[in-house]
């Protein structure tokens, strides 16, 4: 790899031992995928906020990263373990090395967007700009539906480029690699937003590439396209999807391929609590939501994951008093994924519609799901 | 998945299921899995549970940025070489500033 003169001084310690450590990961990457140099990025987005997803290690690694570190570019950061006006239900145990955690991150500069949907919050910037997303869903849906360029980051390699405004110049920031080689062909149609993440969830899996086209589908809405995103970057390395064919092999997706995966990811026929995110809401499932419900009411709880800031948005038009009217709770500055709000201790299983809440449920929280669509969640579960 | 602090695979449905990675040459083809994979194998270095050095088919992102911050020395298989010309138990030889990899047979 080619560095500047200042990326050199910054690598050999120049510039403190952050500014070094930060150098040597986006080099070890950068040498891993044959990246000629560095380019400057947009946005960091950054991962690794939720205590659940570091443990120990994490907390210490931060706190000494970022005794000095600060951001160099606008840095967004993910979801933490829970709500920080709903402390009911977490240990002090678990909110002491969370406060910790924050504690760095803002001493670091960063935006405490608690987020995993930044692209639903903030200015997009132009096609075409080099941005580090470590958030999956976040950057196959910046790649794919808004053309921004970057790769599936790690969440020390966002962070790394958080610190210098920089990431290498390879594999999906490049444009040969946004070419799909692979296509997947639906031979059913769509029509829930389940079918678009089993649809992601699919192609993550049987595609080895950084990119695959889509065939024969129509140009996604956002919960869709959210969905789909979610769903890939679960399942695999891609990182990106293009809508359209490909010049080389085509996949099947059908309904066998699709029933497959809803009996790999529905472990429970039923379940205690409905979870709605992975990703959190935004404006538009608030509304369609709102919609559905029509005045009823859910049969059982309901947790419903969205930011901060798009619940604010919401309850300033409305929104949030007419879908908290119908049992439902919101749950902000956190997600589904690894929640300590989701437990075995207190659920069996849970209701979800999100195919990644369904993976890091069973997986990571050891909870069981009932993997259903949203139409079908409140036709079952409200009167 | 694995435990940091001993370096134990917990994958049950892993082959290398039990095993301690601490001080092993560890052999595998790339990462998949969560953004937050490269802390847990930065993790295994700050607990003395690391692996001596990782080989990968073609290393990932997850896995560059983990030993990165973890320094523990991380190479590619050279071109056209098959990841099962390693076999399990066999002693290994990582140079990773020189990008050699001798395995004893």
């Amino acid at each position: 790899m080619q560095l500047t003169r200042s990326e050199d001084d910054a690598l050999s310690g120049k510039h403190g031992e952050s500014l070094a450590s930060a150098y040597r990961i986006l080099v070890a990457i950068g040498e891993a995928t044959h990246a000629e140099r560095l380019v400057p990025i947009k946005w960091a987005h950054v991962s690794g906020v939720n205590y659940n997803t570091i443990g120990d290690a994490g907390v210490r690694f931060l706190e000494h990263f970022t005794a000095s570190a600060r951001v160099a570019v606008r840095t967004t950061i993910n979801p933490m373990g829970y709500d920080r006006t709903r402390l009911e239900g977490i240990s002090e145990k678990f909110m002491e090395k969370q406060r910790s955690i924050t504690n760095s991150y803002e001493k670091m500069g960063v935006t405490p967007s608690f987020t995993c949907t930044p692209y639903e919050i903030f200015d997009i910037p132009e096609r075409g700009s080099p941005v580090s997303f470590a958030e999956s869903n976040a950057a196959v849906f910046s790649n794919s539906v808004l053309g921004l360029m970057t790769n599936k980051e790690s969440a020390l390699s966002a962070l790394a480029s958080s610190v210098t405004a920089k990431a290498p110049l390879s594999d999906l920031r490049a444009s040969e690699a946004r070419n799909p080689r692979v296509a997947i062909k639906p031979d059913f149609a769509l029509e829930t937003e389940l079918d678009y993440g089993l649809l992601g969830y699919f192609a993550g899996r049987v595609v080895k590439e950084s990119c695959v086209a889509l065939e024969g589908i129509d140009s996604p809405s956002t919960m869709q396209g959210k969905a789909l995103s979610a769903g890939m970057g679960t399942s695999g390395s891609c990182g990106m999807f293009t809508l359209g064919d490909a010049n080389g092999e085509r996949i099947s997706f059908g309904r066998k391929e699709a029933r497959g995966l809803i009996d790999e990811l529905s472990t429970a026929d039923d379940g205690d609590l409905i979870t709605l995110g992975s990703p959190q809401l935004g404006m538009g499932e608030l509304e369609l939501l709102s919609r559905l419900l029509d005045g009823k009411k859910f049969t059982k709880p309901c947790m419903i994951f969205c930011s901060r800031a798009i619940h604010d948005q919401a309850a300033k038009l409305g929104l949030t008093d007419s879908i908290q009217r119908s049992g439902a709770e919101f749950i902000c500055d956190s997600c589904t994924c690894l929640t300590p709000y989701v437990s075995k201790t207190q659920h069996d299983a849970v209701i979800a519609n999100s195919v990644k809440a369904a993976y890091y449920l069973n997986n990571s929280n050891k909870v069981g799901v009932a993997l259903k669509d949203l139409h079908t969640i409140v036709g079952e579960y409200s009167q | 998945m694995i435990d940091p602090k001993t370096g134990t695979v917990t994958d049950q449905k892993h082959e290398l299921y039990g095993k301690s990675l601490r001080g092993a040459v560890l052999a595998f083809p790339f990462a998949i899995g969560s953004s937050v994979g490269a802390y847990a194998i930065y993790s295994m270095r700050e607990y003395a549970a690391a692996p001596n050095a990782i080989i990968c088919a073609k290393a990932d992102i997850t896995t560059a940025s983990g030993c990165a911050a973890g320094k523990i020395p991380l190479v590619d298989l050279p071109e056209g070489t098959q990841l099962s010309s390693i076999i399990q138990g066999s002693l290994v030889n990582v140079e990773a500033d020189l990008g050699r990899i001798v395995v004893k047979v």
